[in-house]
């Protein structure tokens, strides 16, 4: 019930309340205000009647008029009703004038000047002590309103105590539930999906804060399945799109290194291949062998034929050239046009004649070529062969210069034979 | 017969003296005892004392006796003065009130009307206050008495004291009763 109670309202009861506290409070401050100004013109009253009735009283113990004495204090005692005691006695202490009225005794809390008053008797010509004057008088009002002020500061105190234990309850109560909420938003975590507070049928503020969440929370979760969904879907593509990246990047290595025609690696990757070896075989101190090859001819051919009939040609070759080698270390690239490059490490020149004379084997040993019912002659390379062990100054493209020089020599001495220059 | 002569003469004598002589109540002179001094520093005649209070008793010869009772009284109640003045008490029959005029106050034992006037007159004169054992003299001019009823209280007589601007403390006011022509009537 008290939950379905808007906060607000129940701010403004508080404050309500806090200001009726603090009117009794105040109510509480007057009265006793009003209480020490009753004291306070009780006090000034009877210091006025003292000090009225000392030097009359002194003058007629002075004078010896002990009955006018006490014609006269029987008519103070008469007028004033609140007097309960009177009590004068000469300088030696005997009793000159008593009057006592039956009533309850004074109170401890009993203030000088206000419920009793001791006063020397002065002798007005001499000022001389000549006696002693007490009055007391009936604090019975006094004493009611203070009862009663007091029974009043009593209620708003045990009333102040009470709605502040109610109050310190209810705001330990609020705070117990906006706590529990705050933990678990604090340890919520979309992926586990932890949170498990359910709605609340809660009306007041902290209800609807309450409910706003757990709305908040549901509306994360089913995010958070969507989004997961999405980055499943997400991270196939990207792998997929990798995938066709990795491919592609393999396609244009090849492209980039391969040649298209022969599918023989093509000079850009020669140069890097013979690069790497040539700086190996200087670490190795070992021979490096270049065969430089060219189908001697090759123009004619084209011309004859045509270029479709010559590509074919040089497939061919290419194919044959590359059954030749053996090792793993054998390397044959197309240098361009009708050219081929063989790169032979730890081999001399005498084992790349082998190679030469294995490769002009496997050539002649093609009898003919024939492309769609087209049959050529007999295709014949020419070889230039060069051989050298690296040293610090010499640099890869002079050993291609020389097998270059080698295969020029070749065509000049009549084709369809190898020359070789180094060791 | 001498013996009854003898006889006859001290009951006459006795019974003449007893007509002639007043009777004092001895509690108000008690009273008048501790009332003269105080009167005198309560009033405006404060300020002719010169080191010393003066107070004259005048009487008949025949009060000579309660005069010097009196007199007896304010010595036993002021042994040593009052208020550091040392008291200057002195007793004379009417005839010789003149010789009263040095003095602060008066007191006026029972006389006839006529003495007390001419008493009276002398003491004002010379600016002595005046009072008396019996208020009736109030009528006769005398400043004070005693107001003797089922109490005794003193007995202004307001307007004397005003004609001859002598002045009376308000506490002694307070106590006393004020004697007015009405009264004396």
């Amino acid at each position: 019930m008290i939950r379905n109670i808007s906060i607000e309202l129940k701010m403004i009861l508080g404050a309500i309340l806090f200001v009726l506290l603090l009117s009794g409070f105040e109510r509480y401050e007057f009265t006793q205000n009003i209480l020490s100004q009753f004291a306070e013109s009780k006090k000034a009253k009877n210091t006025l009647l003292v000090n009225t009735i000392s030097p009359i009283v002194g003058l007629n113990i002075s004078l010896g008029l002990d009955d006018a004495n006490h014609e006269y204090l029987d008519q103070i005692v008469r007028q004033n009703h609140d007097l309960t005691h009177f009590l004068l006695t000469d300088a030696d202490n005997r009793v000159l004038y008593r009057y006592t009225k039956n009533v309850p005794p004074i109170s401890h809390t009993a203030k000088d000047g206000v419920h009793s008053i001791h006063r020397p008797i002065l002798d007005p010509v001499t000022q001389e002590r000549i006696g002693e004057v007490t009055l007391r008088f009936d604090d019975h009002e006094y004493r009611q309103l203070l009862e009663k002020n007091h029974e009043t500061g009593l209620r708003i105190y045990l009333i102040t105590f009470f709605a502040l234990l109610l109050f310190v309850a209810y705001i330990r109560q609020e705070f117990r539930f906006l706590k529990q909420l705050s933990r678990h938003v604090h340890n919520y975590d979309p992926r586990i999906n932890n949170f498990s507070l359910q709605s609340t049928e809660r009306k007041d503020e902290v209800g609807i804060i309450h409910n706003a969440i757990v709305s908040m929370v549901d509306r994360i979760r089913s995010h958070t399945v969507l989004l997961d969904d999405m980055n499943r879907s997400l991270a196939q593509k990207v792998e997929e799109r990798t995938k066709e990246l990795q491919d592609a990047n393999v396609r244009l290595l090849e492209l980039s290194t391969t040649d298209p025609l022969t599918l023989l690696p093509n000079r850009r990757y020669l140069e890097d291949h013979l690069h790497n070896i040539w700086e190996l075989a200087k670490r190795q101190n070992v021979s490096v062998s270049v065969i430089m090859c060219d189908i001697d001819h090759f123009k004619r051919i084209n011309d004859t034929y045509g270029h479709i009939i010559g590509d074919f040609v040089l497939k061919d070759i290419a194919l044959l050239l590359k059954t030749v080698l053996k090792r793993n270390t054998d390397f044959i690239a197309r240098f361009g046009g009708e050219e081929f490059i063989v790169i032979l490490y730890d081999t001399g020149v005498d084992d790349a004649k082998n190679v030469c004379q294995s490769m002009q084997a496997a050539i002649s040993s093609k009898k003919r070529f024939e492309y769609q019912g087209i049959s050529l002659e007999t295709v014949t390379l020419s070889f230039g062969i060069a051989s050298v062990i690296p040293h610090t100054d010499s640099q890869y493209y002079d050993l291609i210069n020389l097998a270059d020089m080698a295969l020029y020599r070749a065509k000049q001495e009549g084709r369809s034979r190898f020359v070789s220059i180094g060791n | 017969m001498t013996k009854k002569i003898i006889r006859y003469g001290l009951i006459f004598v006795f019974f003449g003296y007893s007509a002639c002589a007043e009777s004092y109540d001895d509690s108000v002179l008690e009273i008048v005892s501790k009332i003269l001094p105080r009167l005198v520093l309560m009033s405006s005649q404060k300020n002719t004392i010169d080191n010393r209070i003066g107070i004259c008793v005048a009487h008949e010869p025949s009060d000579t006796e309660e005069a010097d009772t009196l007199i007896r009284k304010i010595r036993t109640n002021y042994p040593t003065g009052i208020k550091g003045y040392p008291l200057v008490l002195s007793s004379y029959e009417y005839k010789n009130v003149a010789a009263c005029q040095k003095n602060q106050i008066a007191f006026l034992f029972d006389s006839n009307g006529e003495t007390i006037k001419k008493a009276v007159r002398i003491l004002h004169k010379n600016g002595v206050l005046s009072m008396s054992y019996d208020p009736i003299y109030l009528e006769n001019g005398v400043e004070s008495s005693l107001f003797i009823g089922r109490k005794v209280t003193p007995y202004i007589h307001f307007d004397v004291l005003q004609q001859n601007g002598i002045e009376i403390d308000n506490a002694l006011l307070q106590i006393s009763k004020i004697y007015s022509q009405r009264d004396g009537k």
